[in-house]
């Protein structure tokens, strides 16, 4: 028996998404958008469904609310190279209408596999189906976005142990010139301080040590951690 | 009668090769330091330039044949470990070590039926005492050193890391790699842990890398002492006869 290497499990489900008929989605697209991002990604950004540009090129947030993203994530201090990026649903909706429930649910499976794969340390639900849709996997209560906005949320998606985040979707800033201040003040407050937290998990595995050292007046070494 | 030359510190233990395996494992970690020899005993604590492991050792004076410190409370001697690992490699069985601070100068001395004496310099470091590491352990585990050995080398070509999970009865470790999977289960029950208190089922991986880097400390040993708690670092404790101990501080890797 051959031994498989390289194995890229996220490739995998990168594939099987490409070619899904689960759902009637499926029959209007040009193209299924599975997501892109590193494979050691630790921060995921969760959108709602590809959009008109997204499903030309079967890459997520390429239009004019990619360039929105891409704005907000420089304002928490990240970069497309930092986040793996995808949908709730991989397929687009026809005329951007929001996706079904039914349509959610058939495609999460493909969601979830990524979590487990990818295993990112916080989770960035931008719109409202992504929050709900993530709140519904954590098992918490979705009441509504103003309720969940700044909000952190410690959560167990399929076994992996992270947080999720919740903001409104880049798309609503293109025509709300007041909502896209109240996105540019998640991505410059809560959230770039939980991307700094998982940074700084990230930086104690090359500050090593530093992280337990501290001057330890009575020596007993076995203080509590500080 | 000759002249007596007063030195600084005289450290004289009696076997040599103890401390050539001690020094054969520092200096995988840690180029250079400065020792310092108190009444109480000699020790010595540094990071690797990575902050990833500390090495920390403390041999109580009473474990020596004879143990002088002149004048002061203490007395510092920085040394270049590859330097004093050369020297020590010439270490046989019988040979007994004499360390010699004088001045600016070091003697490193194996005595048997003749004395070998190799002077070295000292490493002119500032010396700035650092913390010991505070962790709130949860797994304590006490093993015979061959024990250690035996598990470090089954893991090692397997993995490139240890993962150590404790069950209420028996602490894993664990080596994985794309290809194998290797796992040993350790407890008093089966002889193979002489301790082990477990107060959670807490587990942790490290680089296997300063695990092996361990091993010759481990050859002198007598018995392991392996500390750890949930995404912790790890403190391995050799030790040795006469209450000498060489601890290992090594940072976890997050998986």
């Amino acid at each position: 028996m051959g031994v498989e290497r390289n194995h890229d499990p996220l490739a995998e489900i990168e594939k099987r998404i490409m070619s899904c008929t689960k759902c009637r989605l499926h029959s209007n697209r040009k193209h299924a958008v599975p997501g892109e991002g590193p494979r050691n990604a630790e921060i995921m950004i969760v959108g709602e469904a590809p959009g008109r540009m997204e499903d030309l090129q079967g890459r997520p947030f390429v239009g004019s609310a990619g360039r929105i993203l891409d704005e907000m994530l420089s304002r928490a201090g990240l970069s497309r190279r930092d986040v793996y990026i995808t949908n709730v649903v991989k397929c687009r909706p026809p005329n951007n209408r929001d996706p079904t429930d039914e349509e959610i649910m058939t495609c999460l499976p493909y969601l979830v596999s990524q979590i487990k794969i990818l295993r990112p340390k916080l989770v960035i639900a931008v719109g409202r189906h992504a929050g709900r849709t993530l709140y519904h996997l954590a098992g918490k209560r979705w009441s509504s976005m103003a309720a969940a906005r700044r909000k952190t949320v410690k959560a167990n998606i399929s076994g992996v142990e992270t947080t999720i985040v919740v903001t409104y979707h880049p798309a609503a800033a293109l025509y709300n010139p007041q909502l896209r201040k109240e996105l540019e003040s998640d991505f410059s407050g809560f959230i770039k301080r939980e991307v700094t937290r998982v940074k700084g998990v990230e930086g104690s595995r090359k500050l090593g040590l530093d992280e337990w050292l501290h001057p330890d007046p009575d020596g007993s070494g076995e203080g509590s951690r500080g | 009668m000759g002249l007596v030359r007063m030195v600084d510190a005289r450290l004289y233990f009696s076997d040599a090769r103890t401390w050539r395996y001690m020094v054969g494992s520092i200096e995988k970690i840690v180029e250079e330091g400065v020792f310092v020899a108190t009444g109480e005993g000699l020790s010595f604590r540094a990071l690797d330039t990575s902050h990833v492991a500390m090495v920390d050792l403390f041999y109580p004076s009473s474990a020596f044949v004879e143990y002088e410190v002149s004048g002061k409370d203490s007395v510092e001697f920085g040394v270049s470990f590859e330097l004093l690992a050369k020297v020590l490699r010439r270490a046989r069985k019988d040979d007994e070590l004499v360390i010699e601070v004088d001045g600016e100068k070091l003697y490193v001395k194996l005595k048997s039926r003749g004395e070998r004496v190799f002077k070295i310099p000292q490493i002119m470091l500032s010396y700035e005492k650092l913390p010991e590491p505070k962790i709130s352990f949860t797994v304590r585990a006490r093993m015979l050193s061959s024990t250690f050995r035996e598990v470090v080398k089954d893991l090692e070509p397997h993995s490139e890391s240890i993962t150590f999970k404790a069950t209420d009865e028996a602490l894993l470790a664990v080596g994985r790699s794309d290809i194998a999977t290797a796992e040993i289960e350790m407890s008093v029950s089966r002889g193979s842990l002489l301790d082990f208190d477990a107060e959670s089922n807490d587990k942790a991986s490290y680089s296997i890398e300063y695990f092996s880097e361990m091993l010759s400390s481990a050859q002198a040993a007598d018995s392991v002492a392996i500390r750890f708690a949930e995404d912790a670092p790890v403190r391995v404790d050799m030790e040795y006869l006469g209450g000498g101990r060489l601890t290992f501080y090594v940072s976890p890797r997050l998986e």
